[in-house]
């Protein structure tokens, strides 16, 4: 065992690399290892659901530039299996066990997939990860009607890459109206309406209670009785925070790692962080409510946060400004800020009519997000001002 | 002086690099893209991290 000092960093993703980053910028001259499960070095997703289904955009394409001078450690193909805090010891698949003095845990999400019968069927899909888009795009070339289970953005992007394709598409969910739980209604129409003129078919307020096929998956039912002939399947209906490999660590798990305010891991004895979809956080802009960002920007902003703030007991708060974006045929919708907790909007620039627009979400009058719909110049003044916003906000309370 | 070259068959118009790097990248009256070629190297952190900022990685820095 070297002297050398062990940063750990489970989650070969984006957040776990620019983790590694910040830490030589930082001046780090320990080890660090990063363990990944999938056998790919760190890759980008968004890509997953759109430039690659219709091939603008090939896999080697997604491979994130590693600088050399990181000198990193890398495990891929290997997954964690526990985690003893006591010990300082990580759990790895392959029976060894890889001992830290800081760890970062960076593991991300996995799809929720139903407990229906017969939903391991070939055809069925989820998209999470490369493998997963590989299976999916060979599969769409193969066949005419896709059936999406939920029209949320992976669903509703993969709809529209399906149709740019030529594949006839049907979505389900239980919903009744895409994107719900992210847009508002105005919004949310806006994009029912595109998917509808692009010749999308939408069963909403459903649920799927049946897939039927033997050798291969033929068709859904739905809780209506309804029967829906389909060639293949993606299942979108959310994701998870992948802990199972930490509990009984004694680290507090809800709905994801719990951390405080600075990313550290409750429980973790001050040497445990958690960065991107998998972390819990105190959001100290945002009255110290607990928030979990599964979101590109988040991913690397609080890989390096969460890094430095094991390195520097005086780090900074960690206090992103949220954002997301999505694109669909031509249409790129991006957020900023939390539009979730707005009482109005009002727009601002272009109109819903015109698909071409800015919104203003606001609660009693102050600027809480920002929905741009392919006004993405207007969208950096934007953000500047809302970060600006957020930095005097910390400033004052520290 | 650094070079920086934006890849606009990647571009999807995202802003990241007119938000972490104003000075070097700008959104012009018709909304398209404009950045500089060539930049002093003092500017190479923030181009370079606004390279890592751009979600299509349509950003070289050299």
């Amino acid at each position: 065992m070297s002297g050398r000092d062990q940063f750990v960093i489970i989650g070969a993703s984006l957040a776990g690399l620019r983790a590694a980053e910040a830490l030589r910028e930082y001046g780090y001259d320990g080890n660090i290892s990063i363990i990944g499960a999938e056998n790919s070095a760190p890759y980008n997703r968004p890509p997953l659901s759109k430039q690659l289904l219709t091939g603008q955009q090939d896999f080697d394409e997604l491979t994130f530039p590693v600088a050399e001078d990181l000198d990193l450690n890398w495990y891929l193909g290997i997954s964690a299996t526990g985690l003893d805090i006591a010990k300082r010891e990580v759990k790895l698949s392959t029976e060894n066990s890889l001992r830290y003095d800081r760890l970062l845990i960076a593991t991300g999400v996995d799809p929720i997939v139903p407990p229906l019968p017969n939903v391991d069927l070939p055809g069925i899909h989820v998209l999470r990860r490369i493998e997963d888009a590989k299976q999916l795009r060979t599969d769409m070339n193969a066949g005419d009607h896709l059936v999406i289970v939920g029209a949320g953005f992976i669903g509703c992007e993969v709809a529209a890459s399906a149709r740019t394709l030529g594949l006839d598409v049907t979505i389900i969910d239980q919903a009744d109206q895409p994107m719900a739980r992210a847009l508002p209604s105005e919004i949310a129409q806006v994009f029912r309406h595109i998917h509808e003129e692009e010749g999308v078919r939408f069963r909403f307020g459903r649920t799927v209670t049946g897939l039927t096929g033997e050798d291969r998956v033929r068709a859904v039912i739905l809780d209506d009785g309804e029967t829906i002939d389909a060639d293949h399947i993606l299942i979108g209906i959310g994701s998870r925070p992948t802990t199972h490999w930490l509990e009984g660590s004694g680290l507090i798990l809800r709905n994801g790692v719990v951390c405080d305010a600075f990313c550290r891991a409750m429980n973790g004895e001050g040497r445990v962080a958690a960065a991107g979809d998998v972390a819990v956080f105190t959001h100290r802009g945002y009255n110290n409510s607990e928030m979990r960002i599964e979101h590109w920007t988040n991913a690397a902003q609080q890989g390096a946060a969460a890094a430095l703030s094991l390195m520097d007991e005086h780090s900074p708060p960690y206090t992103p400004l949220p954002s997301f974006w999505t694109d669909q045929y031509s249409y790129k919708l991006q957020s900023i800020g939390v539009p979730g907790v707005a009482t109005r909007f009002q727009v601002v620039s272009g109109s819903l009519a015109d698909r071409k627009f800015l919104v203003e979400c606001l609660k009693d009058d102050e600027l809480v997000g920002v929905f741009a719909l392919n006004m993405a110049p207007r969208m950096a003044s934007y953000r500047r001002r809302m970060e600006i916003k957020m930095t005097q906000q910390n400033c004052q309370r520290s | 002086m650094v070079k920086v070259k934006v890849d606009m068959n990647l571009c999807e118009y995202h802003g990241q690099c007119v938000f972490v790097a104003p000075k070097e990248f700008q959104f012009d009256d018709n909304d398209e893209l404009v950045y500089s070629e060539e930049v002093p190297e003092e500017a190479r952190a923030r181009v370079e991290k606004a390279a890592k900022a751009c979600p299509q990685l349509a950003i070289k820095v050299e």
